[in-house]
């Protein structure tokens, strides 16, 4: 029994969760960046979650029948969301098209902050659980008290 | 006699193991609430548990090698994946509330286990100085 793998898997939650807090903050602050490195406006950003993957020692010891399941998880990639801009007619923006028209980014504010309360919500959920597991532990520091 | 001393230690240190295995199954479920595809584990051993803690020996009878034993009969605990529900659209299928629930009561199922260890401890102890 690996002691405290709980509080890895919380961490791994918490750090994936923050970044994606980061990402949302990238979309929102970018909400009207038409201009890019790559050219045309800004697209929007999303984190792509996945299960981190087993080690050898904690798939040998499922295998075995000694418990232990998954290692948390991991932000597998942030994928950009290839949904169509929107375009603004407003022919005196330096970034006009020859009809008076700007191409804006994807970004969706409502969509960006439900999903920042959503991330809030995960993140606080995560940290309960860790928290459970730091008493437990230091509970089982009582024993023979 | 001595070797039954700590018998009951046993039974619950093997509660302890099982309930800290399923801390860490519940947070890995809290933390893969976002996961598309995720679907959650649970760790069944409080009936296991209880039986061995009143001393209930109710065992299958095995005549040969390969018989399997009655569920749980030997306190170990089992985790098992519920493959065949979905809870949302992406087909995770974490419940945030029950998970939260099973936390708190298993916070507080494994703080009694580790409260009645201590007091087997300190049975123990007065047992051997003489009740002083």
């Amino acid at each position: 029994m690996s002691f405290l793998s709980s509080m890895d898997i919380s961490a791994s939650a918490l750090t994936a969760q923050r970044m994606r807090m980061d990402v949302i903050s990238e979309n929102i602050a970018n909400a009207d960046t038409t201009r890019t490195a790559n050219g045309g406006p800004y697209r929007r950003r999303v984190v792509e979650m996945a299960e981190q993957p087993m080690t050898f020692s904690a798939a040998l010891k499922q295998a075995t029948g000694n418990g232990v399941t998954g290692g948390g998880v991991v932000v597998s990639r942030i994928v950009e969301d290839m949904s169509d801009f929107e375009y603004e007619y407003n022919p005196s923006h330096p970034d006009a098209d020859e009809n008076g028209y700007v191409a804006k980014p994807n970004v969706d504010i409502a969509e960006e902050i439900i999903d920042m309360m959503s991330a809030t919500r995960s993140y606080e959920a995560n940290v309960t659980a860790l928290n459970a597991t730091k008493s437990m532990a230091m509970k089982a520091l009582e024993i023979g008290r | 006699m001595i070797n039954k001393l700590f018998s009951n230690v046993d039974v619950l240190k093997a509660g302890l193991d099982a309930s800290w295995l399923k801390n860490q199954v519940i947070a890995n479920n809290i933390a893969n609430v976002d996961t598309p595809n995720f679907k959650s584990s649970s760790v069944s051993f409080e009936a296991a548990f209880k039986r061995a803690l009143q001393g209930d020996d109710f065992t299958a009878k095995k005549t040969r090698e390969g018989h399997i034993d009655f569920e749980g009969a030997d306190m170990r605990a089992t985790v098992t994946t519920d493959m065949n529900t979905t809870y949302r659209m992406d087909g995770n299928n974490v419940n945030i509330d029950a998970e939260s629930a099973e936390l708190a009561k298993n916070q507080i199922f494994y703080n009694t286990l580790v409260q009645q260890l201590s007091s087997e401890f300190r049975k123990l102890n007065m047992a051997i100085n003489g009740g002083k």
